[in-house]
């Protein structure tokens, strides 16, 4: 639905640079299908990449095992598995929501949240393509580990 | 790389992929699947990404989010990062755009930070969701560690360019 909604705002976009600028907006196209083929090959490798990680662990098992498990230990497994898995924010709120109102530790559920909106392990190959590898791996890592401090402070403050 | 074969090898390359991971796990195409949602948002992606890198000048990035820029420069990236809609993969190529355009590096990397953490449509979802005790906990211990983020990835990444 916001994808429709992104792809409408682009298309009125394109249509008022392309009343205001002909030649430069069929330039414009150019240059999409240039960066296309680019970035494209990339965009194979991640979407197979999610495809298996997505076989491997449905999102509702991931939040199964999150609120499984408890003390520091939960911190850790909510920031790896929140690494690791890509759940679609439509389903990771409200699933978050339900296990709040179970009373899942906050501090868990803030990690997870974070650490899967910052910490993209299967876009990386993008993120390495365009930023470059040392940049991939130290922005990662220092998401990860600021997801855990994140996750401890909110269990302390909620 | 512009011959037309590598194009339509790519293609099919890509469907195949996708044709093979919705055989491989069934349940996969059923539930609404993230790759058709990758998908859906490429197209529009690029003819942004396109008019960007055809109507924004150089000049008009380097003064508004370069170097000098200042915390203006900053906010604006922020805000940026916070409005446009979009998972955080389709946030690195058009990352990579801003600074072959010349923004400077701290505010690149504020600008993905952002993108991540704080968008406007996700916010709205969470606040309905979790309720806006967890919302503004969250965003306010969050808010700090994307600028720390920012700030060490900007100094220790880029020398090798």
């Amino acid at each position: 639905m916001l994808a429709l909604v992104f792809n409408a705002i682009v298309l009125v976009v394109f249509l008022v640079c392309y009343f205001t600028d002909k030649d430069k907006s069929v330039h414009a196209l150019r240059l999409s299908v240039r960066s296309f083929e680019r970035i494209g090959p990339v965009f194979v490798v991640v979407i197979l990449f999610l495809v298996f990680v997505q076989g491997l662990f449905s999102g509702d098992a991931v939040f199964a095992y999150v609120s499984g498990v408890s003390g520091l230990w939960g911190y850790l497994v909510a920031a790896f598995v929140g690494a690791i898995v890509h759940v679609p924010l439509f389903i990771t709120f409200p699933v978050s929501g339900q296990l709040l109102a179970l009373g899942v530790n906050p501090g868990y559920i803030a990690v997870l949240i974070t650490s899967l909106v910052m910490v993209h392990t299967f876009s990386m190959p993008i993120e390495i393509k365009e930023l470059g590898l040392k940049f991939a791996l130290l922005r990662n890592f220092l998401c990860l580990v600021f997801a855990i401090v994140i996750g401890v402070l909110m269990g302390v403050l909620y | 790389m512009k011959s037309s074969g590598v194009k339509g090898i790519f293609g099919v390359t890509a469907l195949i992929a996708v044709i093979l991971g919705c055989v491989m796990f069934p349940g996969f195409a059923a539930d609404n699947s993230v790759v058709l949602l990758i998908l859906l948002y490429l197209p529009g992606f690029f003819v942004l990404v396109g008019l960007f890198e055809a109507w924004v000048s150089r000049e008009f990035v380097v003064s508004r989010l370069g170097e000098k820029s200042g915390l203006k420069g900053s906010v604006y990236s922020f805000v940026m990062g916070c409005l446009i809609p979009g998972p955080l993969y389709l946030a690195f190529p058009l990352a990579g755009a801003l600074l072959r355009k010349g923004i400077s590096r701290f505010n690149v990397v504020l600008f993905i930070g952002a993108w991540s953490s704080f968008k406007v449509a996700e916010e709205i979802f969470e606040l309905h969701f979790l309720g806006p005790r967890f919302l503004v906990l969250r965003v306010l211990l969050t808010v700090p560690f994307v600028v720390v983020v920012a700030f060490i990835v900007s100094k220790f990444c880029f020398d090798d360019e």
